[in-house]
């Protein structure tokens, strides 16, 4: 099965079946593979899992 | 003193943002009433309050506020919750480090959480590393405050840092919000009111795993009393027994190997508080719970389940006689503000009856592991909806009625002691001994009916003994992961399907090279022979060298806890600290034969368990 990365507003990412439509709230960062690769990518792009609206700006 | 009726707790918290705000509001109401107690040091609300709200005074001049971890190394006692409390109010996220653990341990796990304070009391302070960052001695010079919870603090801020054993070998950080643990509050009392009321409760665990510090935080947000027990208290029935009988409380948080421990020992009529008793960590034998229930008709029973990542106790049974006929004790129903679904291995919900693997989803999720997104995104997925689900990997089976019933894992995860362990994660932590090629841990249970025990079978290529392995893994580890036995196999057999070969691995152990017999000399007096027939009991070993270290060959604290039951049935006056600071038969007859021992006072370096 092919997986997109997705995102919400919040800033924090999940693995999405790149075939089904994304539920509300989230958009596709355009990353798209295996679910390993997705994985991987989510480890690089995504830094703090803490949600954007309490995550200090420095880190 | 008790004029102050108790205020039905799901009554709080309705628009409280953060945990340090409720406990405000709670201090204030219940002011004089007792907050806290270990031994002879009891904190009032008020008391409580005013300390908490002088650390945070501290914390905030050394510029520490939202969203900075505020890291605390103390043996239980009333500093364990000052120190929580001390951090909530300042805004910061707190993580307890476990005073068992080795010091090398602590170093990485101080580092891993990028702590930017370290709160100590006297006696672990030369545990930590040369270089740590602001560091507090929490002791009688702390200045008191009023508690002035920070104002800008969310639900979503983070309240805490969890440890969990990690199966790539590194222990993971569970961070929680505050608002898990508010919501924890109000579902548990919630699911308690129309049951029973408590007002004291006792924490016979650690404040590190985050069933001690919610259990501690149910009863601290409730306007109830909060008794902390030693580490050496709750290792001792008697002890145990004559807390219960001097300071009675309605309500404990056990895991169900220490209370059978324990319960060997002596009467558990003795061992139960008055009201209710909560088993938590690991499955509840029915047998147990048989024993509990008739010895106490009248105790309420609860079964809790939910792993670190739900905030630990977020499913909860009121246990009936009836149950106790059963091959498993339920774990029940889910606490408010939790969602469950049952899910099959295509990801579609599977019948009631039919097994599953168990989502946790709702107001009771961490935010995922600190520092690692790839693993957060692997455990906490999202629903057609884009709802949040943590992946337990635990398989449940749920009645007509709602009622949930753990079956086991999905994966090789294992519960020892209530301890939640990777066997991955000591796997590895073997492959960096010197001359270990291979290594596979299981759990094993050495007899019917007893605990699960951790075994490491492992390929050497040197003339390593198991003993010099252990000791290795006692350095790196903490307790918990230390396997009891250390087996050392020609080669780990594999099965046509790729899996260790389990049973032949077994057959192998059991035959080894060579016997598994004591190495040194043996016993020579007779207080040596008797302490070392103890050890071989505790150990079902069938002799002990005078020289061999307990934790080395097996032992553990729950196995120092029947060694202890029984030198005092011929030494009443001997304490378990004594025990745990002669870690040979040797070295513990020789403090035996010398009387009461006395000249061999608790020194930090000293303490082996």
């Amino acid at each position: 099965m092919t997986y997109t990365v997705v995102v919400n507003d919040e800033e924090q990412y999940s693995l999405w079946p790149e075939a089904k439509t994304l539920p509300a709230g989230w958009r596709t960062t355009g990353f798209s593979g295996s679910r390993e690769e997705c994985l991987d990518h989510v480890a690089t792009v995504w830094t703090d899992i803490r949600p954007k609206s309490v995550a200090p700006a420095a880190s | 003193m008790y004029a102050a009726p108790l205020t039905p707790p799901s009554e709080f918290s309705s628009d409280h943002r953060s945990v340090a705000s409720l406990f405000h509001e709670v201090a204030e109401r219940y002011g004089v009433r007792p907050a806290v107690r270990h031994g002879d040091t009891e904190l009032s609300y008020r008391q409580l309050a005013s300390a908490a709200g002088g650390l945070a005074s501290w914390l905030r001049e050394q510029g520490i506020g939202r969203g900075d971890v505020v890291a605390t190394l103390v043996d239980r006692s009333v500093w364990s919750v000052v120190s929580i409390l001390g951090a909530w109010s300042a805004g910061a996220v707190h993580v307890h480090l476990e005073p068992t653990d080795p010091d090398t341990r602590i170093a990485a796990l101080l580092t891993a959480t990028g702590a930017r304070a370290v709160l100590v009391d006297e006696r672990n302070r030369s545990r930590l590393p040369r270089r740590t960052p602001v560091l507090r001695v929490l002791d009688g010079s702390l200045p008191t405050a009023p508690y002035e919870p920070a104002p800008e603090t969310q639900p979503q801020d983070s309240a805490y840092l969890v440890f969990t054993s990690g199966s790539t070998g590194v222990p993971k950080a569970v961070e929680v919000p505050h608002g898990p643990v508010l919501n924890h509050h109000v579902g548990f009392w919630r699911y308690l009111a129309p049951i029973t009321t408590p007002r004291s409760f006792a924490i016979a665990t650690t404040f590190a795993a985050d069933l001690g510090l919610i259990s501690a935080f149910g009863a601290i947000l409730s306007g109830a009393r909060l008794d902390i027990y030693d580490r050496h208290t709750t290792l001792d029935a008697d002890a145990l027994a004559a807390e219960l009988d001097k300071h009675p409380v309605d309500a404990v948080t056990y895991t169900p190997s220490l209370l059978e421990a324990l319960a060997a020992e002596r009467d558990i009529a003795s061992l139960l508080p008055r009201r209710m008793a909560v088993v938590a960590g690991e499955a509840f034998p029915p047998r147990l719970a048989a024993a509990m229930l008739k010895a106490r008709p009248d105790l309420h029973v609860f079964n809790a389940y939910g792993p670190s990542e739900a905030t630990i106790e977020m499913m909860l049974h009121h246990v009936r006689e009836e149950d106790t006929r059963r091959a498993r004790i339920p774990v029940g129903k889910a606490i408010d503000g939790v969602s469950l679904r049952l899910l099959g291995e295509d990801g579609e919900p599977v019948p009631d009856g039919a097994p599953g693997i168990l989502y946790v989803g709702g107001r009771c999720l961490a935010h995922g592991y600190r520092g690692d997104p790839e693993l957060t995104a692997r455990k906490f997925v999202r629903d057609a909806d884009g709802e949040r689900f943590y992946r337990t990997d635990d398989l449940m089976v749920r009645d007509s009625e709602g009622v949930y019933e753990y079956l086991g894992r999905a994966d090789r995860q294992l519960k020892v002691r209530g301890n939640r362990v990777e066997p991955g994660e000591i796997e590895s932590a073997l492959l960096t001994v010197a001359g270990v090629q291979q290594a596979l841990v299981v759990g094993e249970e050495p007899a019917p009916d007893a605990p699960t025990e951790l075994v490491a079978y492992v390929v050497t290529a040197s003339a390593i003994t198991p003993e010099e392995i252990s000791r290795h893994l006692r350095e790196r580890l903490t307790q918990a992961l230390v396997p009891s036995r250390i087996s050392i196999v020609p080669a780990i057999p594999v099965t046509v399907n790729g899996k260790a070969d389990l049973a032949a691995l077994r057959a192998t152990a059991a035959h080894p090279a060579a016997p598994d017999r004591p190495a040194g000399d043996l016993p020579r007096t007779d207080t040596e022979r008797f302490v070392a027939a103890l050890w071989s009991s505790a150990l079902g070993r069938p002799e002990v060298g005078r020289d061999e270290r307990f934790m080395e060959i097996g032992g553990d604290s729950f196995k120092a806890l029947r060694v202890f039951a029984g030198l005092r049935r011929t030494y009443p006056a001997m304490t378990i600290d004594q025990l745990f600071q002669h870690p040979t038969v040797a070295t513990l007859a020789a403090a035996l034969d010398g009387g009461n021992a006395r000249g061999t006072e608790p020194s930090a370096t000293t303490v082996e368990l």
